[in-house]
């Protein structure tokens, strides 16, 4: 029943994030069975699925992060001083994208973008789009990710840092034509 | 980039930039307006009954000694259909005792467009309601959040634009009017006894 119920959600939640069907698969088995481990914890004050996904995205993080190669930011393709006040510049007179490009234009430049994010830096692409989902706050990424606020605080400009260089080319498009 | 822009940026990208239009607010409403755009595009179709993961599932929950192992070859094939039995009985009794057993079916409920743009439904089970509408739109990559209101349980929605057929489908089985935005607002009352 805990299957049936709940798999297709998390299943699909875990592909994004891992982008592996074997290991999203696998994730959400061991999240099922650390349910059944912990459901003496849940005292029925919360829903049960997001007390679920928070879970798997436990299990996420740790399986990004035991798979990832952590790439320092320097070496990183990251944006020179340059472009990062070109950027700045053109996102300070920017218009909606909708008044300056085809909007499918855009979103497929940004599929692209992302998909190079997320291939690179996994854990960041992956926490950024729960932030977005969930609406998490800093508290809150802090408890996902099993770290300190102030380091947490560092995690979070580290993704703006790395998803401003590998969206450059989106950034430029959606916020670039009147610069 | 500073701590302060770092802070006003998490704070758009969670959709609370509170009417910030500094540069960096918007640059993050933009990213986010980006990640929920492709939300929906790539999920791949699941299964939601798959007996060889059922079994791959009691399997792995009898190497961790959740239950007791079941070795066919010293019982014999007679053991086997209960073995089937014993793990569903288990898994079912694991969501009892969660408290919490979902259930598929849909129930009908009359509709009501409030003058606000908020949809307003009628449920036996309000509850039951918001869990089923929020399941089935996360679901499909809608990120969606629950509330409750005085005696009435809400569902807020960003919807992708144009509205995927697949949500379409899930807002039209609930009877549920197609919003003039991307804004989906639905409240959910108790039906009033008769």
């Amino acid at each position: 029943m805990l299957d049936r119920s709940f798999f297709a959600v998390l299943y699909r939640e875990s592909q994004r994030a891992v982008r592996d069907a074997e290991t999203a698969r696998d994730l959400v088995q061991e999240t099922f069975i650390k349910i059944w481990q912990r459901c003496a914890t849940f005292h029925g004050d919360s829903e049960l699925l997001p007390w679920i996904r928070t879970i798997l995205r436990h299990a996420i993080v740790d399986r990004l992060r035991r798979h990832e190669r952590e790439v320092p930011l320097e070496r990183d393709g990251t944006m020179s001083p340059e472009v990062e006040r070109r950027v700045a510049s053109l996102a300070a007179q920017a218009a909606p994208p909708e008044d300056v490009l085809d909007r499918r234009q855009l979103n497929e430049c940004f599929r692209r973008c992302w998909e190079r994010f997320a291939s690179a830096c996994p854990t960041q692409a992956t926490v950024m789009a729960w932030i977005v989902e969930d609406g998490l706050s800093n508290e809150e990424v802090s408890v996902l990710l099993g770290r300190t606020p102030g380091a947490t605080r560092e995690f979070i400009s580290q993704c703006r840092k790395r998803a401003r260089t590998y969206l450059a080319e989106w950034h430029a498009m959606a916020f670039g034509a009147r610069g | 980039m500073t701590q302060d822009d770092d802070r006003i940026w998490l704070e758009a990208l969670a959709g609370r930039s509170g009417g910030d239009r500094s540069p960096v607010a918007r640059e993050a409403e933009a990213l986010r307006a980006g990640i929920l755009a492709r939300v929906v595009v790539d999920d791949p179709p699941v299964d939601a009954v798959d007996a060889a993961r059922e079994d791959e599932l009691i399997e792995r929950a009898a190497r961790v000694g959740l239950l007791p192992r079941l070795r066919r070859d010293a019982r014999g094939v007679w053991w086997t259909p209960w073995r089937g039995a014993l793990a569903a009985a288990a898994l079912g009794g694991l969501v009892v005792a969660i408290g919490l057993v979902t259930r598929p079916a849909v129930e009908p409920q009359p509709v009501l467009r409030a003058p606000a743009g908020v949809v307003r439904l009628e449920a036996d089970d309000p509850l039951r309601l918001q869990r089923q509408i929020l399941s089935e739109l996360r679901d499909l990559g809608v990120p969606a959040t629950g509330y409750e209101r005085l005696d009435r349980r809400g569902v807020d929605a960003d919807l992708p634009q144009p509205i995927p057929a697949d949500v379409r489908s899930v807002l039209a089985r609930h009877g549920i009017p197609l919003p003039d935005d991307s804004v989906l607002r639905v409240e959910i009352a108790a039906k009033a006894a008769p």
